[in-house]
């Protein structure tokens, strides 16, 4: 059929409550070795297809990121760093849209409610 | 295969005993499984369950104990709603095992109103990621395309309802999640005001613009499945305490003498629809001129303003939500999720209390334009769904939603659909009323579509 992709196994498999209507990772195997008397239906995508767009370019430098990224302590990899800083740029300019000025005194929508429920 | 019956002539026919619970439940599971290896709605088929509630249902029908109105109708849960003893795993290897011990609270809602659930919907990784091809199971397809994307997050709740697996479903929205899906597989949607559904139970993704509520065929059957998952719960903090209104009752009530206003620089100057979507909508406006509603322009900040703000919020809260195994296990995410979640990682708190400071600045905003007028309209989306496999990563963040703009605010927000596009495709328009007008939101929804034909066409492929 056109628009699935061959590469992973459609599998049913009883699970808690229901039949499974997953697809299992041929490549990665782990789901379809855990049922192994699964019966294949059909195929599927097998790789991801994320189409990357062009995102504002950032005004912070990679290096800068990196610095970003290790205060976070986020375990990325060098490809995916620069995949986000590549993104970074659009969240920079929706920071300067919500760091306009406001009166001092403006309360944030969330105030604390004493009487907690 | 039979004809599928919209919620309202489904509960009619039962409560006439003209039709059986049962018979209506195996029809839509035999469209389930026809339409599994296409469509994806599905992660999980309660066949067994659904059979013995349909018996129950139809047992009720017979002894004329019939719970109300949902008593007998086939529903499914999306996947980050609670399932006892069920399997719920937000469509996420990280939650691949995932076996509740109890039931959300509208889950239970739902059962007590004798719904018969066949199941558990696809969804965006955690109501957030998508389209994914990278993670268990694939991302569900478009009913009136399966090469077009459904929107999300409740892309299985989208793709089930328009292809009558279900007559209903259970969505979530954050940003858009319900209207989004409605949207583009054509159905009706709604994302009710903050607080009036229940969310216990359901998995968060960000507290404070998680909504719950229903997807179904018509702007009716919304108002049935909302009626039955309103109403205070003290285990939600964010759950209003206040009398839960007739959603039907005013529904046949038309819009002479109501007023309603149009943001119209949202989607022709902020995001511009295509032209197929603002025909749909001025011609629906129109319609609402022609039957004696008042109908005029309003202006608001721009809608990108609205965005920053959800958008900020919501990447902020959901990281805080997800910082440990992104931080133990960033790659057991799919790509989408966990690349747009990393981005809340760099919000500092400063910026977190500056979007919500301006989030009631916006709420004010938008209260004082609604002052004098009953109903905004918007767009829901910008035209047709495109290609699933156009979808770029950073959507979300590039163009500004059409849908945010109400999370921020929690004002009730539905989606209806207003034709079909040049690509055979539905087309939609949002319509938004002020903080718990539900009915009026329902009313003016529903005279539009019964005013139309849009509703007598269903995809291809089940036809």
């Amino acid at each position: 059929m056109s628009g699935i992709h061959p590469g992973r196994v459609k599998t049913r498999a009883a699970v808690a409550g229901g039949i499974d209507c997953g697809i299992a990772n041929a490549i990665q195997g782990w789901y379809a070795t855990r049922h192994a008397t699964a019966v294949p239906v059909h195929t599927a995508s097998t790789k991801p297809n994320i189409k990357r767009g062009t995102p504002m370019p950032p005004k912070i430098s990679p290096a800068e990121f990196d610095v970003l990224v290790a205060q976070a302590g986020l375990p990325l990899s060098a490809a995916q760093k620069h995949e986000i800083h590549q993104a970074y740029g659009l969240l920079e300019d929706m920071l300067a849209r919500v760091n306009t000025p406001m009166p001092r005194e403006a309360e944030p929508a969330l105030i604390f409610v004493p009487e907690v429920h | 295969m039979a004809a599928i019956p919209t919620i309202a002539d489904a509960a009619r026919q039962i409560a006439g005993k003209q039709l059986s619970p049962v018979e209506l439940t195996q029809a839509c599971l035999a469209r389930a499984k026809a339409l599994d290896s296409t469509l994806h709605a599905f992660l999980l088929l309660t066949e067994e369950r659904a059979l013995t509630e349909a018996k129950a249902a139809e047992a009720r029908m017979m002894a004329g104990t019939l719970r109300g109105k949902l008593d007998g109708i086939p529903i499914a849960h999306k996947d980050i709603y609670n399932t006892a003893g069920i399997r719920t795993t937000a469509h996420s290897k990280l939650l691949e095992h995932n076996v509740p011990t109890e039931d959300a609270r509208v889950v239970q809602l739902w059962s007590e109103a004798g719904t018969v659930m066949l199941g558990k919907l696809a969804t965006h990784e955690f109501a957030m990621g998508g389209p994914s091809f990278d993670l268990p199971w694939p991302p569900a397809r478009n009913p009136w395309n399966p090469e077009h994307f459904t929107a999300g997050s409740s892309s299985g709740t989208g793709a089930a309802v328009a292809s009558g697996q279900v007559l209903g479903g259970t969505g979530s929205d954050t940003g858009g999640s319900i209207r989004g899906p409605a949207a583009l597989c054509g159905l009706a949607g709604i994302k009710p005001t903050y607080g009036l559904c229940s969310r216990a139970g359901v998995l968060p993704l960000s507290y404070t613009l998680d909504h719950t509520g229903p997807l179904a065929w018509t702007v009716e059957d919304c108002a049935l499945l909302l009626q039955a998952m309103a109403g205070h719960d003290p285990n939600d903090p964010a759950s209003a305490n206040r009398p839960t209104p007739d959603f039907t009752a005013n529904l046949n009530n038309g819009v002479k003498g109501l007023r309603i206003g149009v943001a119209r620089h949202f989607f022709e100057a902020d995001n511009r629809v295509s032209d197929t979507t603002l025909k749909g909508i001025n011609d629906a406006l129109a319609q609402y001129r022609a039957m004696g509603a008042e109908v005029r322009d309003v202006t608001l900040s721009p809608m990108a303003d609205y965005h920053a703000c959800g958008f900020l919020i919501l990447v902020a809260e959901a990281y805080a939500l997800h910082e440990p195994w992104l931080k133990s296990r960033f790659n057991d995410y799919g790509e989408s999720f966990r690349d747009r979640i990393a981005l809340g990682g760099f919000i500092r708190a400063a910026d977190y209390v500056a979007a919500i400071r301006k989030r009631r600045a916006l709420c004010l905003e938008l209260k004082a334009a609604m002052a004098d007028i009953d109903v905004l309209v918007s767009a829901s989306a910008v035209g047709e769904a495109p290609l699933i496999t156009e979808v770029p990563k950073w959507a979300t963040l590039e163009k500004p939603s059409f849908t945010m703009p109400f999370n921020v605010t929690g004002s009730p927000a539905i989606s209806i659909c207003t034709g079909y596009g040049a690509g055979g495709l539905p087309l939609s328009i949002q319509l938004i009323a002020k903080p718990f007008a539900e009915p009026l939101l329902f009313q003016v929804a529903h005279t539009y579509e019964t005013a139309t034909d849009w509703r007598s066409r269903r995809p291809a492929l089940v036809n």
